[in-house]
């Protein structure tokens, strides 16, 4: 049976499910007592062995199966969760990774049998079973609860028996909530009792219900309407309980109070006689009851969030609508067109080439928003990343994220993970201070990290913003000067905008040193030429001693651009109008040579000239120009001159990549196609500066 | 006479694979991602047999039964359940239930072949029931108007 069909369907699932992993572990690690997230947690790797097993994977699936042991360990409480385990399931989710990345390149899982981590696996459950043989002092005192049930007394109204009352009590003794819980189901649900039931499990998980109005019976038959009430004993607390239902769908309203243990005679000898304290007791209940409600509503908003999954390709029904309109909408022009005569009838004409030109406009836009991807999928890996870095550095940090849901095309979502990850780390490592320094310094121990998104025009701007020490410009000043970027008087001169500037230079981050300086620098042009490949730029605010904030402004889409062509030789070419900076006209003879490397000076700047027949290998057509054009282009804080042999226009250009036969050919970004259906190519700027 | 298929499993990967080797078979598979949808869509759809994962989220196979055991359906319908769950204590627990069988995933290719045929035979089965009913009723109805 060949599986190789399912690979992808195999790569895109596992994917998807160790980001969710990876996202579930770092929210039960700050509310280990979540048991709905261990839930999800074992089911997903309970797929993912599933999975790996149905692909003949068995190493993978031996490491999830270990793993789903220690899940289920931890589920059934025979263990606590605590930092060290779940490093240890970190390390697992990074193996599980590996050996994706391996079937990615590879189509094999590879050898690598993890030994150690599966080994830690096992100490984990081993050490459980040395917990249960030295039976630890168990909260006491279980409330006898089966037995509770079939006494409860029929009764039509909600009260409390005496034997319920004892139960309450005694919980109440050994310090268990005893909590009344109403749950109104909305009015459109269809399959009531099962989401009883489902509402029911819920509960079980963290409580034992000693009482439920209508009972038990009637609700799993259905006989009741939306609402049904259960008095249950548990060591959690209220808000734990609004939370846990208030995220189970179709549940409209849960209405919690507290009872309180009241006095009741418990040898009282008579029937008679027990009544009244316990119909008294209701009637306060009641009362209390009224404040609890006011509360429910808030902790709704709170709580419904669940770790999303996204599926490969989503695109949203109402884009694929608008396209499909707009595509209606050609067809109907071109109808028109078809019926029309130019001699006779210009004027219809040419409306219906304006109607025609409006609509491509649109369907750009269209096309252009079906590409759009929200940057949420950059963002999730970030919570786990700073996790790791900021433990390894013995730093206590934030992380806030905002704006996830900013789309961006999906070529700059793929392009922008690594520049973001050098900026988060920079801020981590060099700009948030060490512990000790954040107490000295009177600032709260945590250090804060920002990393917003949002859109402004035609642009999206992602924010790391830091509270750390800063840029220290001084230093930044001394360290340029040492390396000779710039001399003493100069340097007096600049701005602190220009100085940040230096940080970007390669040869500054290049620099051994690096590290001695107040931080940053490390690496920070390679995030810079990243970015302005992309067509974006970065940006640095920084107050020293307050933090600092690195902007960085993309295009919403890469895909179209602006673009110049270029005529070199008989070839067209299109170089991307954001890499230019000027065009000029010079003479042969203001060429120089310096170092074999032809160059010209350009106000006072030397720029090297590339010749692109000569790169391009362009058939040479032996005529000699008087003048030449050169066109400069930037790359990062580098200028190049382009020679061709004229210049041609600006033009909207669309980017169509050149196949798989042609990768890995430096210089050419691309191809497109012209207006007369000919084919140029896109210079990449990059590669030939 | 196409048959529907009920697939209830969260994992999209053994879905796809099914659907391949069912290809040629006169089937229709309807797909749910848990119990919950799966009590929705047995209702809705005609369905002639449902086959059943145990670990999925929201309402897993063990509530699906649960919930389903009480319907009408449940008397018609042959379940077979395919799960990685292996231990006893779970697949007594299942076994409970009126189902038809209880395959243990992972699953290789021989064992697909086979859960293929138990497929076939389960809905072979649930036609046969329905013939008999069907007969029954005529034969009651025959020797009731000639009693008359």
């Amino acid at each position: 049976m060949d599986m190789s069909q399912y690979l992808e369907i195999f790569i895109e699932e596992t994917k998807e499910h160790l980001q969710g992993l990876n996202q579930s572990l770092l929210q039960l690690e700050t509310n280990p007592e979540d048991a709905s997230m261990l839930n999800e947690i074992f089911r997903v790797a309970h797929t993912l062995k599933g999975m790996s097993g149905t692909m003949g994977f068995s190493k993978m699936a031996k490491l999830t199966h270990d793993m789903e042991n220690v899940l289920h360990a931890l589920r059934n409480n025979e263990l606590k969760v605590c930092t060290k385990l779940v490093d240890v399931l970190f390390k697992c989710l990074d193996a599980l990774e590996n050996y994706l990345d391996s079937i990615v390149n590879t189509g094999t899982e590879g050898n690598n049998e993890y030994t150690e981590i599966i080994q830690a696996l096992n100490n984990i459950i081993n050490k459980k079973h040395e917990a249960e043989e030295v039976p630890v002092a168990k909260p006491s005192a279980k409330p006898v609860p089966a037995v509770a049930e079939k006494e409860v007394h029929p009764t039509s109204d909600f009260s409390v028996n005496q034997y319920e009352q004892n139960v309450i009590n005694k919980a109440k003794e050994v310090g268990m909530n005893a909590l009344q819980i109403t749950v109104v189901l909305n009015k459109g649900c269809l399959l009531k009792s099962a989401r009883a039931f489902i509402i029911f499990q819920t509960l079980e998980r963290y409580a034992e219900i000693i009482k439920s109005e209508p009972k038990v019976q009637d609700i799993e038959d259905e006989r009741f309407d939306y609402e049904f009430t259960v008095v249950v004993i548990s060591k959690e607390s209220l808000d734990l309980f609004a939370k846990e239902l208030n995220s189970i769908a179709e549940v409209d309203k849960v209405i919690i109070k507290p009872l309180e243990s009241r006095a009741v005679e418990n040898e009282a000898p008579v029937n008679v006689q027990q009544e009244k304290p316990v119909q008294a007791a209701v009637v306060t209940q009641h009362e209390e009851s009224k404040t609890e409600t006011e509360e429910t509503p808030s902790a709704k908003a709170a709580s419904t969030q669940k770790p999303k999954t996204g599926k490969t390709v989503r695109v949203d029904i109402d884009r694929l609508d608008v396209l499909m309109n707009l595509v209606g909408e050609l067809i109907i022009t071109k109808t028109r067109l078809e019926g029309t005569d130019i001699i006779s009838n210009p004027q219809e004409y040419n409306e219906t080439v304006e109607y025609l030109e409006r609509i491509t406009t649109s369907l750009n836009d269209a096309v252009m928003k079906v590409r759009m991807v929200p940057v949420e999928t950059v963002f999730n890996r970030f919570p786990r990343m700073i996790r790791d870095i900021s433990r390894d550095l013995g730093k206590e940090i934030i992380l806030k994220m905002s704006g996830e849901e900013t789309e961006l095309d999906r070529t700059v979502i793929d392009e922008i993970g690594d520049p973001l990850i050098h900026l988060l780390r920079n801020s981590v490592d060099h700009g948030i201070e060490s512990l000790e320094k954040r107490r000295e310094l009177g600032k709260p121990e945590a250090g804060h990290i920002n990393l917003r998104a949002y859109q402004s025009g035609n642009n999206v701007i992602i924010e790391v913003e830091d509270d750390g020490q800063g840029i220290n410009t001084e230093r930044v000043k001394k360290k340029a000067i040492e390396r000779g970027l710039i001399n003493k008087d100069v340097a007096n001169s600049l701005s602190q905008q220009d100085i940040i500037e230096f940080l970007f230079k390669p040869s500054f981050s290049t620099a051994d040193k690096i590290t001695d300086l107040s931080g940053r620098g490390v690496g920070l042009d390679v995030v810079k030429t990243k970015i302005e490949s992309l067509g974006g730029r970065v940006e640095v605010e920084t107050e020293l001693g307050k933090g600092s904030r690195f902007v960085i402004r993309l295009p919403l889409t890469l895909a179209i651009y602006q673009a110049l062509l270029v005529l070199v030789g008989k070839e067209k070419y299109a170089i991307p109008l954001s890499s230019i900076n000027q065009i000029i006209n010079i003479s042969p003879d203001e060429i120089k040579m310096v170092q074999k490397q032809e160059v010209i000076l350009l106000r006072n700047t030397v720029v090297p000239i590339v010749r692109l027949a000569n790169v391009l290998d362009v058939p040479r057509e032996d005529k000699v120009q008087k003048q030449l054009t050169i066109v400069i282009v930037r790359k990062g804080e580098k200028l190049s001159g382009f020679m061709v042999d004229s210049v041609i226009g600006q033009q909207e250009i669309v980017i169509k990549s050149l196949g798989k036969l042609l990768t890995g050919i430096k210089s050419i970004a691309g191809a497109t196609i012209l207006g007369d259906g000919n084919v140029a190519l896109i210079v990449d700027v990059n590669s030939l500066v | 006479m196409i048959n529907t298929i009920l697939v209830t499993d969260d994992n999209v990967l053994d879905n796809a694979i099914l659907r391949n080797y069912l290809y040629n078979e006169r089937v229709n598979l309807v797909s749910a991602l848990n119990g919950m949808e799966a009590l929705e869509l047995v209702e809705s759809r005609n369905v002639d047999l449902i086959l059943l994962d145990l670990v999925m989220p929201v309402l897993d196979g063990f509530g699906f039964l649960k919930q389903f055991s009480k319907t009408e359906l449940y008397k018609e319908i042959p379940i077979i359940v395919a799960s990685s769950l292996d231990d006893a204590k779970n697949i007594e627990e299942i076994l409970q239930y009126n189902i038809f069988d209880y395959v243990i995933k992972p699953l290789d290719h021989t064992n697909r072949l086979i859960l293929v045929n138990k497929i076939k035979k389960a809905i072979e089965f649930r036609k046969t029931i329905a013939d008999l009913k069907k007969a029954t009723k005529i034969i009651n109805k025959v020797t009731t108007s000639a009693t008359e």
